[in-house]
């Protein structure tokens, strides 16, 4: 019974290798046969649009035109930039300085204006001062005299 | 003055004759070995485009270094370890690639199972065959990536074990490993118990 039992396992086991083994061989075949068929075909290799662009940017011309623009563009923007920031910058501090100078024209202008009047009023207390100096002390005596004579 | 300049023309005319004869040699290997290489390389990614691709990569790269090729190897063995790389490099860009998965030209293993020796069988046998073709294939595809290179070379190329060590770069004890990994999955989903 027991030599009867490990005989079946024995069996069973050797049935089953077998199985394994028709199974791998079997496999093996058919890659060979599916290999035989696929390698006498021929074949159009299909490639994606993005596949495409992709190789047309990987070629070394084309990575050369685009570093290029890119650096034109790099340049155009670091250079442009600042520029043109300091050309309004400079526009708005020409307009302001004209305007700074316009109203210093105009009160210069105003002084100008003024100025006259002030002089006129200095001028006539001047000349009133002058007339007043004109008449010295020292007359007065013959400034009576005279007035007297007159009298006569 | 003109002895230089005779010697430069030979040194030239061997060197375009040896490149010609290394030329011609390589020519030989590739056009012997291209088929197992392609083979492999489908059994491996189940997909004919990207195996004529690759194929063509793995010739293309071996005879760049062909002048460098010492022959420690056989030269089987070291297109197959070109072949492997490139194989793993594919591997590894589709899985960067991600959105690719869903475009890929995988054949499915059903599909894969289809094709059977035109040998003289039943219908019945060849019903069985195919069932148990599909059964490897869906063995095969849950192994892992060593697994299933170790797995092809082994039951697909027939290749002994010092060889797949050679091929992969692996020690023969680390080969036997991974084979008997594969096979244990294989087993198991032939219904088998060991």
């Amino acid at each position: 019974m027991n030599f009867e039992g490990q005989g079946r396992e024995t069996e069973d086991v050797q049935l089953q290798d077998a199985q394994v083994d028709a199974a791998l061989r079997n496999f093996r075949e058919s890659v060979h046969a599916w290999s035989g068929q696929e390698f006498g075909r021929a074949r159009v290799i299909r490639r994606s649009r993005w596949d495409a662009m992709s190789r047309v940017i990987a070629r070394p011309a084309m990575v050369w035109a685009m570093a290029s623009t890119l650096a034109c563009a790099l340049l155009v923007v670091s250079v442009g930039v600042p520029v043109s920031v300091h050309h309004e910058r400079q526009v708005v501090a020409d307009r302001q300085a004209a305007l700074d100078r316009e109203r210093a024209m105009q009160a210069e202008a105003a002084k100008q204006q003024a100025a006259p009047a002030m002089s006129d009023d200095e001028l006539l207390s001047h000349v009133d001062s002058d007339i007043a100096q004109a008449a010295p002390d020292a007359m007065e005596p013959l400034a009576s005299l005279m007035s007297e004579t007159a009298a006569k | 003055m003109g002895k230089p300049a005779a010697a430069t023309v030979l040194t030239e005319d061997a060197a375009r004759e040896a490149a010609a004869q290394q030329t011609a040699e390589f020519a030989e290997v590739a056009a012997r070995f291209r088929p197992q290489i392609f083979r492999f390389l489908l059994a491996s990614l189940r997909d004919p485009d990207a195996a004529e691709t690759l194929t063509q990569d793995c010739l293309l790269k071996a005879h760049r270094n062909w002048a460098s090729f010492r022959g420690e190897s056989s030269v089987m063995t070291w297109l197959l370890r070109i072949a492997i790389n490139l194989q793993k490099d594919h591997w590894r860009s589709r899985r960067l690639q991600f959105w690719k998965l869903t475009s890929t030209n995988s054949v499915d293993a059903d599909d894969a199972s289809q094709w059977l020796p035109s040998g003289e069988s039943s219908p019945e046998q060849q019903t069985v065959a195919k069932d148990q073709v599909r059964q490897v294939w869906k063995a095969v595809k849950g192994l892992s990536e060593r697994q299933r290179t170790v797995f092809m070379l082994r039951h697909v190329e027939e290749m002994e074990i010092h060889e797949i060590a050679g091929a992969i770069g692996l020690s023969e004890g680390t080969v036997k490993a991974h084979l008997s990994r594969a096979m244990v999955r294989v087993r198991a989903e032939l219904g088998g118990k060991r």
